[in-house]
């Protein structure tokens, strides 16, 4: 058992967690006091993230532990943090106009933000399954409450409670994968588990990984646990959509690979048929499902599991630069898909019936800017060059080469290629189509603008120049290895 | 002291209740109890082999377990009952709005 002291250092290591919850509950405190003009929240909220993300990058990394080894800070949980943090910021500044156009603009949307970002702070930062698991609720409980957002709409009613069940059905697994691992090995602690090495009871142990990592492939939804998503993502309002598609995948990725590399990394190499399988499976049916889709968002919504599907290779590959591949995707996701919900929320109108391909038709001609970053972002999802889709594609499917995956990258390429036609038809719809009846879109409003051209130059600066960033996630997860 | 396979069956039960429940009931409420039972078996599980190795982590586990419970309840039922007040019906099989 650990000696469990706490010392002020220790503090010092959450100051970016304490940060987004004391602001959290400063926001819905706020909520009592401001009526009418909302702004101030928004940038309250956003500040607060900048503040966050400026304390944790000034951190140290060298993976000092804190809270008797409860949370560890080294550079991997800097980097998963900071792409929440980012997601975060992203989305406190695109939720605006979405929400004040639906009159639903409230403070409680930030603030749920905020404490969505806590538990997936923690959750990539916890170094016992305990923290894991209630980083992994804290994200949950908030995201059921923003999925539900619109609680007098019937979508976001259902989507919320479908949401709810299954994501407490998955956690009902991974708490009970969590028991039969404390069981076979008589601590919830990663660092104790990993220096133990080997479990006194191998049934209980793996009873238990399987467990945890049903309850993982349930939050990151690889097939065929992934039923919830495209209606959970059709029903949440769209910024929020666009907030759990990336921050949340990058979260649970992220736990996932610390639990399995850090904690269990003898067992890596036996699971690799049942992740090969899980990796080909999630990205097939995701493509193939996603090619039949008419509504955008549904659309998406199976890219997303397609995705999960790629980044499953980086997981089965097992060696440090499969899981460094996987974090920089990560990276390059959170803003081509932040973008392309941006403009999608931008295009979908107030009572959120132009979501289907028919409505994009001839819009490249009265919104040439907007339609030109939804392009990019489509190309970068389906991985062309020049975006960070293609060079997080190749460098993931390049290691897996020289590892030896060549039938499941023989997969992956073919996928990536029956994406490209359900990606590029928005497109061919923007371009090719004529406009069929004249909408008047009210103008983008300042922060949503400069949100959409960072993720337009994000996408474009990580495609050309790539090097520093795979350097960063190579770096980031040799702490975990 | 019984063996602790006893309370690991009598767990396991449990949680095979709870799954059929939310696989097979059609209330939403009932649906949400057999979640409930899923992580008593749970609990059960954590205090057999906190018993067992004489290590309290899992019962500290457990109360961290039954918190969460109780935040997932409160807002499992306001999501119930915000549902029910536009549908006027919290039977799973209605909630067919979102489908390919």
């Amino acid at each position: 058992m650990i000696d469990f002291q706490i010392v002020p250092a220790d503090f010092y290591l959450l100051l970016p967690e304490m940060v987004l919850s004391v602001g959290a509950m400063l926001l819905l405190f706020l909520e009592l006091f401001l009526k009418g003009n909302k702004t101030v929240q928004q940038w309250t909220a956003f500040a607060i993230f900048v503040v966050a993300l400026s304390l944790l990058l000034s951190q140290e990394s060298s993976g000092a532990t804190g809270f008797g080894m409860m949370v560890r800070s080294d550079l991997f949980g800097q980097f998963i943090s900071a792409v929440v943090l980012i997601g975060g910021g992203l989305t406190v500044l695109l939720g605006k106009e979405y929400l004040v156009s639906r009159e639903w603009h409230r403070g409680e949307y930030y603030s749920l933000l905020l404490f969505a970002s806590v538990g997936m702070l923690f959750m990539v930062r916890g170094l016992d399954l305990l923290v894991i698991f209630l980083g992994l609720e804290l994200l949950s409980i908030s995201l059921y409450i923003l999925v539900g957002y619109f609680r007098d709409r019937l979508f976001s009613n259902e989507a919320a409670l479908k949401y709810l069940l299954l994501g407490a059905f998955a956690s009902g697994f991974l708490l009970y994968g969590i028991a039969y691992t404390y069981g076979s090995y008589g601590t919830t602690n990663l660092n104790e588990i990993r220096t133990m090495g080997s479990p006194e009871s191998m049934t209980f142990h793996w009873i238990g990984l399987s467990l945890i990592l049903v309850g993982f492939s349930f939050k990151v939804a690889l097939v065929p646990f992934h039923m919830w998503l495209p209606d959970v993502y059709q029903g949440a309002p769209t910024p929020v959509t666009g907030f759990m598609a990336t921050t949340t995948k990058a979260a649970a990725f992220a736990a996932m690979l610390r639990i399995l590399f850090y904690g269990f990394p003898a067992d890596i190499a036996e699971w690799m048929p049942l992740f090969w399988f899980l990796s080909a499976v999630t990205m097939t049916v995701g493509n193939v499902i996603a090619l039949q889709q008419s509504n955008l968002k549904r659309m998406l919504a199976y890219s997303a599991i397609a995705h999960a599907g790629y980044l499953m290779i980086g997981v089965t590959v097992g060696t440090e630069t499969g899981a460094a591949g996987m974090l920089f995707y990560l990276l390059g996701y959170l803003f081509m898909n932040i973008g392309a919900f941006a403009v999608v929320q931008y295009f979908e109108g107030k009572d959120e019936t132009r979501l289907d391909f028919e409505s994009y038709a001839g819009l490249a001609k009265k919104h040439p800017l907007i339609s030109l970053a939804m392009t990019l972002f489509m190309f970068a999802l389906a991985g062309f060059p020049l975006t960070v889709g293609f060079t997080g594609k190749f460098y993931i499917f390049t290691t897996a080469i020289n590892q030896g995956f060549v039938w499941l990258i023989v997969i992956a390429v073919l996928n990536s290629l029956i994406s490209v036609y359900y990606y590029l038809r928005v497109v061919i719809y923007m371009y090719m189509k004529p406009l069929e009846e004249e909408i008047e879109f009210s103008p983008m409003e300042l922060p949503a603008k400069v949100a959409l051209t960072v993720c337009v130059y994000a996408v474009l600066h990580l495609g050309v120049l790539p090097g520093n960033f795979i350097t960063l996630a190579r770096e980031a997860v040799s702490a975990i290895f | 002291m019984l063996p602790i396979e006893y309370y690991l069956w009598f767990a396991a039960a449990l949680f095979a209740i709870g799954v059929a429940g939310v696989l097979l009931r059609r209330n939403v409420i009932i649906v949400f109890m057999s979640i409930e039972l899923m992580l008593n078996a749970v609990n059960v599980t954590f205090i057999a082999f906190s018993r067992q190795m004489n290590n309290i982590d899992g019962q500290i586990f457990v109360f961290f377990v039954m918190t969460l419970a109780a935040a997932e309840v409160a807002v499992g039922l306001a999501i119930i009952v915000a549902m029910y007040r536009n549908k006027k019906s919290i039977n799973v099989q209605d909630m067919n709005l979102l489908k390919w």
